[in-house]
C-alpha cells in the first residue's frame, strides 16, 4: 500500500538527524526561528475539481558557526512543488539551484516519491536562510496531515488552515496537548480560517525500535469529507463507508481472471479435502512463490495488480499477494475477502475515515463466519499464526457492496515460543551432549529469513555458526535439520555439542557455566539517550533447559540462588537445581507485551542487571571425597 | 541485483563515465523500443553453442548459483567530421561510436540466488555537459527466464520503471518476473556510445573468478583501424587473442572455461593472485603532447605486455610536468614560499638560525611547517572542513612535499614504484600503478602524508619492502621550452630498496589496571593505550581534536598566540571568532563520545562511568611519535561469582580476536596481510583484601614460530597478578605454505579468551 505518513518530515529526520540528546538539541547549529505555512483548499480544474494550495516558509537561523545545511522537501506525483524560493542572508543571489531526483527508499521496488534538494550556505553565527516551497495537491484523498514539527527544533511558527465554504473537511489535532499551540478559528468572508500559533517546538525524535511518528509528533489529521466548489458535490471520505467505497471501486476495476485463478487454485490443492488443507495450501504456494516487491505509485498505491499478473510474474506487492490469495481461495469457492489494515506503525483506527489510516492488505478466510487472516508478506509466517505488526489492529474486510469492520486477534507469547533443551555430560573437563532447539511463530520466521538470505552453499556453516555463536570451543558436530522448510510446523534442529571451555578447574574445585545463551542480557535501555517507547518486534518467549550429569567423582558444593521477576509486562525465571549426579538448569525469558513505555525503562533496567547478575554466578563443584 | 550490476560492470561500463558532452537528444520512446527489440533478437540469436547449455555439472550443483555462459562483444569504431568549435572555427573532430554488449546466463539454484537476480537497474540513457559537442550513451536490456521444462519467458518491455527521467539521463529498473529456485535467467546489457575527440585510455578488465562456478567466459572485441589496444594477462589468465583482419581492424578474443568459484575473501591480493585480462583501448592519436604526458598511442598500435620503462617515462614525464606547474608558475612558488616564509617565523620564535640548519633537521623543520601552513590551515569559511581535517587520508602528497622542501634548497627523491600489494612493478600498465613516495635524496627516510598527523621519516606502509624501484629527481633548470623541455626536467635513475617495519613497531600497547569490589561484578579500568607506527592514523582520528592539534603545533612554533586571537586580531577573520569558538566547543563535547564508542568497539563489553579521558600524547611529532590516551572506566563481563569466590574471566580483555572460520582453514594461496604488527597487553590485577588467586601459572602460554607469536606471561607480584600478553604478526606477507604456522598463533590467541583466574576468599 502506499503509504501517506508525512514522508516529508519523516524522511527528513531519517536523512539528517541521528538520535540527538536534549543537549545537543538545545544547542544545534541550525534552528528554525520563524515558519509560516498556510493551506488553502480552491478550485481547480476539471480533472481535479479542487486542489490545496501551500505555501510554507522556513526562516533558518545558524547559532553557532558557520556551515551549510541540507534543505530537503519531498514531493510526488499528486502533490507537486510549483516553485522554490531561496533567500541567504535576505539576498536573492546565491547561486543555488535547487535539484530535483526519484527518491529511493529502501526495500521499495519503485515510489513516486521525489526530492527537491540543495545545500542553504550559512557564512557565520547569526546568518539567516529564508527558503519557501510553494506545492500543489491535487486531490484532496491525498492531503491527510500537517505536521507541527519536523527534525528541526522550531522557535515560532504562524500554521494557516482555510477551509472555504464549499468545502467539508475536519481537523483533528493530535499529540498536540504537550507543546506551546495555541490555535483558533475565525470565520471570514467565504469560510473559516484555523490558525495555530506554535512555539518552542522541538525537533521529532528518531529512535530504533519506536512507535511510528503518528503516535508522538504533533500534528492535524485532515479529513476532507466533500466539496461543492461549483455546484457539483465531490464526495471524498464523508464516512467510512465511503472510503470503503473508494477502495471497492479500485478493486471492481481490477480486472481478475477466474478462470487463471481456478486452475491454480485446484492445482495447489489437488487431492486435499478440508476447507483448512485447502486454505493452508494456497497460503503457503503464494507465500513460497511469490517474491515481495513494493511499487508505491499514485493510485497503484492502492489498486491491486491484477491477480494473474501477480500469477505470471512471481512478485508482487503486498495488495497484489493479498489479491491473488484472495482469488484464488475463492474460484474455489472458499469465502476469502481483501482487507485493508493499518499496521502497528500506524496510531489511526478507521474512527477517522482517511488514507493515512491504512498502510497494508492482507486476506482473510472466513471460515464459517470465523475470520482467518492470510498475510502472505510474511514469508514463513505458519498458517494461523498473525505477525505482531497487524495483531490487534482493525481491519476493513470487504464484503460486497458493504465492509465488515473487525480486529485482528491478539496473540499471546506462546505463539513465539523457542526452546533450546541440553543432555549434557561433564567429562574430562568437557561439557558434551545432544542438544534439541526448536523456533515457534515470528522467532521461526526471523530465523528462515536469515537463513534463506544465505547462499545454499553457505547455510550449514551459517546455521552452525549461529548455533555456536561463532565460539570455536562450542563444537557442533551431527547436525541434524529436523525441520526447515515447513513452516506450518515447528522448525528443529538437533546436535552433539562438545562444549570445551565451560569447566573452570583450580585445585580441588570446578566452577562451571551452563548458560552461555545468555538471553536478553543485552537489553539494557539507554535512558540518557531515548525518549520514546521501546518496541520489540514480537512478543517473545525464550526457554533454555540444560541437564548435566556429573562425574562420580565430582558434586556439587554451591548452586547460584534462584531469580524471579514478575512484571506486568514480563518476567524472567531462572533456577538450578540438583539431585544425585543430576544438576538441572531452566531459565525463562517472557515478553507478554511488545512494548516498554519510558516510565518502565527503570524497572526493566534494574531487572536486566539482575537478570545478568543471575547469569554471572556459576556452579561451584568439588571432589567427592 | 547488486553484485550482478558489479560482475558485468567490470567489463561493460568503463566508457560510460567519460562522457563528457551534452545536448543529445534521447531517443522517442518508440525509436527506443524499436532499436530495443532489434537489439534482443540479434542477441538472442547469438550462435554460440555455450548459451545452448542448460545442464550444470553436477559438481556444481550445491552451488547458489551457476554462470553457464558469460560473454561480452565490443565493437569501436571511428570517423572525422567537420566540426564547429568555437573561437576555434571549423575543425576536423573524431566521432567514436562504441557498443557492448554484456551476456550472461545463470542458473539461480536457491532463494538467495533468486533474491539477487529478481531486479536491476540500469541507465537506459545518459547524456552529459559539454559545449561543443553531442556525446551520449544509450543502453538496453534483455532478460529472459528459462524454466526447467524448458519454456523460455522474456521480460516484458512494460515491466520497466524509471526512477529517473530528465533530458540528460533516464534511469530505469527491472523486477525479473517468474524468477525461481531451479530457472536459468538470461539477460544481456548492450550499450551504444558515442564519444568525440576523447583520446584517452579506457581501461577494460576482463575478471577470470568468480563467487560462482563460471562454465563459460568470453570476451570478443572488434576495433577499428584508428583504434589502439595494450593488453596484459594476469596471474595465470589465459592469453588475450589479438590479431588484425582484412580490414585492419583489431580483433580480440579470450576465453576461459570451467571456472570454479572463488570464495576466500581473507588477506588477498586480487592484483598478484587472481586471474583476469587488462586492456586499455583508446582511439590512436598521430603525435603531439599527448603522446609525451597523457600517453596516447598511434593508431592501429597494439601493445602486449608494454615495457615497464615505457610506463616509468611517462609517469616521470607526468611529474616532470606538474612539477613545472608547481614551481615554473608565480602563484605555485608563492604557495612554497610562503611555507618557506612561515619556517623562517616560527625557527626564529625559537632561536633557531634556519640557514644553518642541518639539510635533515631543515627538512623535518620543513615538513612541519608545510603541515601546519597548508593542511592543517584553519578555513575559516568552511570550519567543518578544517575541523575533520584529521579523518581524511592522503596518497602521501609525494609532489607537494618534494616542492616544499625544494622551496627550502633541500634535494629530494621520489620513489616511483609498485604498491605492495598493488600489480607488481614489471606488469604495471598505467601510471596510476604507480606509487610515489618522497624521501631525502641519499637516504631511505621518507618524508610524506598519509594523513594531517604523519611525521617525518615513515616508511609509507603501502610501498613497504618492495624492492623494484625507480628513482626521479626533479630539478630547476632556467628557462624551460616545450615539452621536450619539461620531459627532461625529470631524470630516472635506479631504485632503493624500501625497507620493512618490525612488528613491534606497528603496535597496539593496552597498559591496564584492573581492580574490582567483591560482591560486584564491575571491573574497574584503568586504561593507557599507547598506539604506534600504521595503527595510529585512524584513531587519532577519532580522538584528537583538531584545535588541541593545532595550538599543539603553534607552541611547538614558538608562537604565543592561540588561534582563537589570531582570528579576533585579524580584521578579515574577527567577526567568525565566536563561530569558531562555537565549533570547536561542539567538537569538544562530542570527543567524550569518541572515546566511550572506541573504548566499547576495542573491549565488546558495556562500559559505564568512563572519566579522565585525556591524551597524553598526541604521536604528531617524530621526536615523540607513539599515540598515547587513556581514561578510567568500569567494564562489565569479566567478572562472574561463583560462592565466595570470583571468577575472573581475564582471557576477553582481549575482545574478540582475530580468528580463523572454518571455511578459511585449508589454503594454498599466499596470504597477503596489512604489515608486521602487533597487539600487547600489560595487565596488572589487584587482588581484593581477603581474597587470594589461583590459575595464574595456567595463564602463561608460548607459540612461536617464523610467522610470528602469541606469549603471554604471568606472576604474581605481592597482590597483583602481572599479565603480558603478545602477539605479534612478522610479516604483511607469508607463503601460503606457512599458513598453518599463522593459524597455530591465532588460534592461541583465541583459546586463550577463554583463560580465567580464580580469586578465593580466604
Amino acid at each position: 500500500m502506499k503509504k501517506i505518513i508525512p514522508i516529508s518530515i519523516w524522511m527528513l529526520s531519517t536523512l539528517f538527524a541521528a538520535a540527538q540528546s536534549s543537549d545537543e538539541e538545545n544547542n544545534a547549529n541550525i534552528t528554525i526561528s520563524h515558519a509560516a505555512r498556510s493551506f488553502r483548499f480552491e478550485r481547480g480544474d476539471e480533472a481535479h475539481p479542487v486542489v490545496i494550495k501551500e505555501t510554507s516558509s522556513r526562516q533558518y537561523l545558524c547559532n553557532n558557526y558557520n556551515t551549510y545545511f541540507p534543505v530537503v522537501e519531498f514531493y510526488n506525483d499528486v502533490e507537486k512543488i510549483d516553485e522554490v524560493s531561496i533567500l541567504v542572508d535576505n539576498s536573492k543571489k546565491h547561486g543555488i539551484t535547487p535539484k530535483h531526483e526519484y527518491y529511493s527508499v529502501n526495500d521499495i521496488f519503485y515510489s513516486d516519491a521525489r526530492i527537491c534538494y540543495f545545500k542553504l550556505p550559512f557564512a557565520k553565527k547569526g546568518a539567516t536562510g529564508k527558503v519557501t516551497f510553494e506545492k500543489t495537491t491535487l486531490d484532496p484523498h491525498y492531503f491527510t496531515s500537517i505536521y507541527l514539527a519536523g527534525s528541526e527544533a522550531v522557535a515560532e511558527m504562524e500554521l494557516k488552515i482555510f477551509i472555504p465554504s464549499w468545502m467539508k473537511a475536519e481537523l483533528k489535532d493530535l499529540n498536540c496537548e504537550k507543546f506551546d499551540i495555541k490555535k483558533n478559528a475565525v470565520p471570514e468572508k467565504d469560510g473559516i480560517m484555523y490558525t495555530y500559533m506554535v512555539k518552542n517546538m522541538p525537533a521529532i525524535p528518531r529512535e530504533s525500535s519506536s512507535p511510528g511518528i503518528t503516535y508522538y509528533a504533533p500534528h492535524i489529521m485532515v479529513m476532507n469529507k466533500y466539496a461543492e466548489p461549483a455546484g457539483i458535490k465531490y464526495t471524498y471520505f464523508n464516512t467510512l463507508k465511503d472510503q470503503y467505497n473508494w477502495y471497492h471501486k479500485l478493486i471492481k476495476e481490477t480486472e481478475n481472471d477466474p478462470q487463471v485463478m481456478k486452475a491454480k487454485a485446484e492445482e495447489v490443492t489437488k487431492g486435499l479435502v478440508t476447507d483448512d488443507a485447502k486454505v493452508k495450501a494456497v497460503f503457503q504456494w503464494v507465500q513460497d512463490n511469490i517474491r515481495y516487491i513494493a511499487f508505491e505509485d499514485g493510485i497503484a498505491g492502492f489498486k491491486p495488480d491484477k491477480a494473474q499478473n501477480v500469477l505470471q510474474k512471481k512478485y508482487g506487492d503486498c495488495k497484489g499477494m493479498a489479491n491473488l490469495v484472495t482469488e484464488m481461495l475463492r474460484s474455489i469457492n472458499l469465502d476469502a475477502r481483501r482487507c485493508w489494515i493499518g499496521t502497528r506503525h500506524l496510531f489511526y483506527d478507521y474512527s477517522t475515515p482517511s488514507l493515512a489510516v491504512d498502510n497494508h492488505m492482507i486476506s482473510v478466510w472466513m471460515n464459517k463466519g470465523v475470520p482467518v487472516y492470510l498475510d502472505a508478506t510474511e514469508k514463513y509466517i505458519g498458517f494461523g499464526e498473525v505477525a505482531e505488526r497487524i495483531q490487534g489492529r482493525q481491519t476493513l474486510i470487504e464484503d460486497g457492496a458493504n465492509f465488515i469492520l473487525n480486529k485482528v486477534p491478539v496473540a499471546d507469547y506462546q505463539q513465539n515460543t523457542s526452546i533450546e533443551q541440553r543432555k549434557l555430560t561433564l567429562e574430562g573437563g568437557v561439557l558434551k551432549g545432544r542438544i534439541v532447539q526448536t523456533w515457534k511463530g515470528e522467532n521461526k520466521e526471523m530465523l528462515l529469513s536469515g537463513l534463506n538470505s544465505i547462499r545454499q552453499d553457505k547455510q550449514e556453516n551459517a546455521l552452525s555458526n549461529y548455533l555456536s555463536r561463532g565460539r570455536k570451543d562450542f563444537e557442533i558436530s551431527a547436525l541434524k535439520v529436523v525441520n526447515l522448510s515447513d513452516y506450518n510446523k515447528d522448525i528443529n534442529v538437533e546436535y552433539d555439542i562438545l562444549w570445551k571451555n565451560a569447566v573452570a578447574d583450580f585445585n580441588q574445585e570446578t566452577y562451571l557455566e551452563v548458560d552461555n545463551r545468555r538471553n536478553f542480557d543485552g537489553y539494557k535501555i539507554d535512558t540518557s539517550k531515548r525518549k520514546l517507547p521501546y518496541w520489540f518486534y514480537f512478543k517473545d518467549h525464550v526457554v533454555f533447559e540444560t541437564e548435566v550429569v556429573l562425574p562420580a567423582d565430582k558434586k556439587v558444593e554451591s548452586l547460584p540462588p534462584a531469580i524471579r521477576i514478575q512484571q506486568p509486562g514480563y518476567s524472567f525465571t531462572g533456577s538450578y537445581t540438583s539431585s544425585g549426579s543430576k544438576l538441572n538448569y531452566r531459565c525463562e525469558i517472557i515478553l507478554k507485551e511488545a512494548q516498554l513505555k519510558p516510565d518502565q525503562f527503570s524497572q526493566w533496567n534494574n531487572d536486566i542487571e539482575k537478570l545478568k547478575g543471575f547469569y554471572n554466578q556459576q556452579v561451584v563443584l568439588t571432589k567427592v571425597k | 541485483m547488486k553484485s550482478v550490476l558489479t560482475r558485468i560492470a567490470v567489463s561493460a561500463t568503463c566508457f560510460l563515465f567519460v562522457i563528457n558532452s551534452t545536448h543529445g537528444q534521447a531517443k522517442s520512446d518508440a525509436e527506443y523500443h524499436k532499436e530495443s527489440e532489434e537489439i534482443r533478437k540479434t542477441v538472442w540469436a547469438w550462435d554460440k553453442a555455450e548459451f545452448r547449455v542448460k545442464e550444470i555439472p553436477a559438481r556444481y550443483a550445491g552451488a547458489s548459483s551457476v554462470v553457464i555462459a558469460r560473454h561480452t562483444e565490443l565493437t569501436a569504431d571511428s570517423k572525422s567530421k567537420l566540426g564547429y568549435n568555437g573561437f576555434l572555427g571549423f575543425s576536423s573532430n573524431k566521432i567514436m561510436s562504441v557498443s557492448e554488449i554484456a551476456r550472461e546466463m545463470v542458473k539461480v539454484n536457491d532463494k538467495s540466488a533468486v533474491e539477487e537476480y529478481s531486479e536491476f537497474s540500469f541507465t537506459r540513457f545518459e547524456n552529459k555537459s559539454g559545449f561543443h559537442r553531442k556525446d551520449n550513451s544509450t543502453t538496453f536490456v534483455g532478460v529472459r527466464v528459462i524454466k526447467a521444462d524448458g519454456k523460455v519467458r522474456e521480460i516484458n518491455a512494460d515491466d520497466i520503471v524509471f526512477t529517473n527521467e530528465s533530458k540528460s539521463e533516464k534511469k530505469a529498473k527491472v523486477a525479473i518476473p517468474d524468477l525461481q529456485p531451479g530457472d536459468i535467467v538470461d539477460y544481456f546489457i548492450a550499450t551504444n556510445i558515442r564519444l568525440t575527440n576523447d583520446f584517452t585510455d579506457k581501461s577494460y578488465v576482463v575478471t577470470l573468478f568468480d563467487e560462482s562456478p563460471v562454465l563459460h567466459h568470453s570476451f570478443h572485441g572488434q576495433l577499428g583501424k584508428k583504434f589502439a589496444i595494450d593488453y596484459r594477462s594476469y596471474n595465470g589468465a589465459p592469453d588475450l587473442n589479438v590479431s588484425k583482419n582484412s580490414d585492419d581492424d583489431i580483433v580480440i578474443d579470450v576465453v576461459k572455461k570451467d571456472i570454479p568459484a572463488f570464495e576466500t575473501t581473507l588477506w588477498v591480493s586480487p592484483a598478484l593472485q587472481l586471474p583476469f585480462v587488462r586492456m586499455f583501448i583508446s582511439l590512436g592519436n598521430r603525435g603531439g603532447i599527448g603522446r609525451k604526458f597523457a600517453g596516447y598511442s598511434k593508431p592501429g598500435e597494439v601493445n602486449k605486455n608494454k615495457e615497464t620503462d615505457e610506463i616509468v617515462e611517462l609517469k616521470a614525464n607526468n611529474m616532470a610536468l606538474e612539477f613545472y606547474n608547481s614551481v615554473y608558475i608565480p602563484q605555485s612558488i608563492a604557495y612554497f614560499n610562503e611555507i618557506i616564509k612561515n619556517a623562517k617565523v616560527y625557527a626564529k620564535n625559537l632561536g633557531i638560525d634556519f640557514k644553518k640548519m642541518e639539510d635533515e633537521e631543515k627538512a623535518i623543520f620543513v615538513y612541519y611547517a608545510a603541515r601546519f601552513t597548508r593542511l592543517l590551515d584553519f578555513n575559516v569559511n568552511n570550519m567543518e572542513r578544517s575541523i575533520n581535517i584529521g579523518k581524511q587520508s592522503f596518497d602521501g602528497l609525494a609532489l607537494f612535499t618534494y616542492c616544499s622542501l625544494l622551496a627550502a634548497d633541500i634535494e629530494g627523491s621520489v620513489l616511483l614504484s609498485n604498491y605492495r600489494k598493488g600489480y607488481r612493478m614489471q606488469e604495471v600498465m598505467d601510471m596510476d600503478d604507480i606509487a610515489m613516495s618522497t624521501f631525502l635524496r641519499g637516504t631511505n627516510k621518507f618524508m610524506g602524508f598519509s594523513s594531517v598527523f604523519s611525521t617525518p621519516f615513515e616508511t609509507p606502509e603501502t610501498v613497504e619492502g618492495v624492492t623494484d624501484t625507480k628513482v626521479v629527481n626533479l630539478r630547476v633548470k632556467g628557462s624551460v621550452g616545450g615539452a621536450n623541455g619539461i620531459a627532461k626536467l625529470a631524470t630516472v635513475l635506479p631504485g632503493i630498496k624500501v625497507p620493512v617495519s618490525e612488528s613491534g613497531k606497528n603496535a597496539h600497547i593496552e597498559q591496564l589496571i584492573l581492580s574490582l569490589t567483591p560482591g560486584e561484578t564491575l571491573l574497574n579500568v584503568k586504561r593507557k593505550s599507547i598506539i604506534k607506527g600504521n595503527f595510529k592514523a585512524d584513531l587519532q582520528g577519532r580522538l584528537i581534536l583538531y584545535e588541541d592539534f593545532y595550538e599543539s603545533e603553534l607552541r611547538a612554533f614558538g608562537e604565543s598566540k592561540s588561534l582563537i586571537e589570531q582570528l579576533e586580531e585579524n580584521k578579515r577573520t574577527r567577526k567568525l571568532a565566536e563561530d569558531a569558538k562555537n565549533a570547536f566547543a561542539e567538537a569538544r563535547k562530542k570527543q567524550k563520545t569518541s572515546f566511550l564508542d572506541e573504548t566499547k568497539e576495542w573491549f565488546e563489553q558495556e562500559i559505564s562511568n568512563q572519566k579522565e579521558m585525556k591524551i597524553d600524547n598526541m604521536g604528531v611529532r617524530h621526536t615523540a611519535p607513539d599515540f598515547i590516551y587513556s581514561s578510567s572506566f568500569d567494564m562489565e563481563g569479566l567478572v562472574k561469582k561463583a560462592g565466595n569466590n570470583i571468577i575472573l574471566e581475564i582471557g576477553k580483555i582481549q575482545g574478540t580476536p582475530m580468528s580463523i572460520k572454518p571455511e578459511q582453514r585449508k589454503r594454498d594461496i599466499d596470504v597477503y596481510m596489512s604489515y608486521p604488527r602487533s597487539i600487547e597487553y600489560h595487565v596488572k590485577v589487584q587482588i581484593p583484601e581477603g581474597y587470594a588467586v589461583e590459575g595464574v601459572d595456567g595463564l602463561n602460554r608460548n607459540v612461536r614460530n617464523e610467522t610470528g607469536y602469541f606469549t603471554v606471561q604471568a606472576n604474581l607480584v605481592g597482590k597483583t597478578v602481572e599479565i603480558k600478553v603478545s602477539k605479534h604478526y612478522f610479516h604483511g606477507y607469508e607463503p601460503a605454505a606457512n599458513w598453518n604456522k599463522l593459524v597455530e598463533f591465532i588460534d592461541a590467541a583465541n583459546e586463550w579468551t577463554n583463560a580465567k583466574l580464580l580469586l578465593k576468599k580466604n
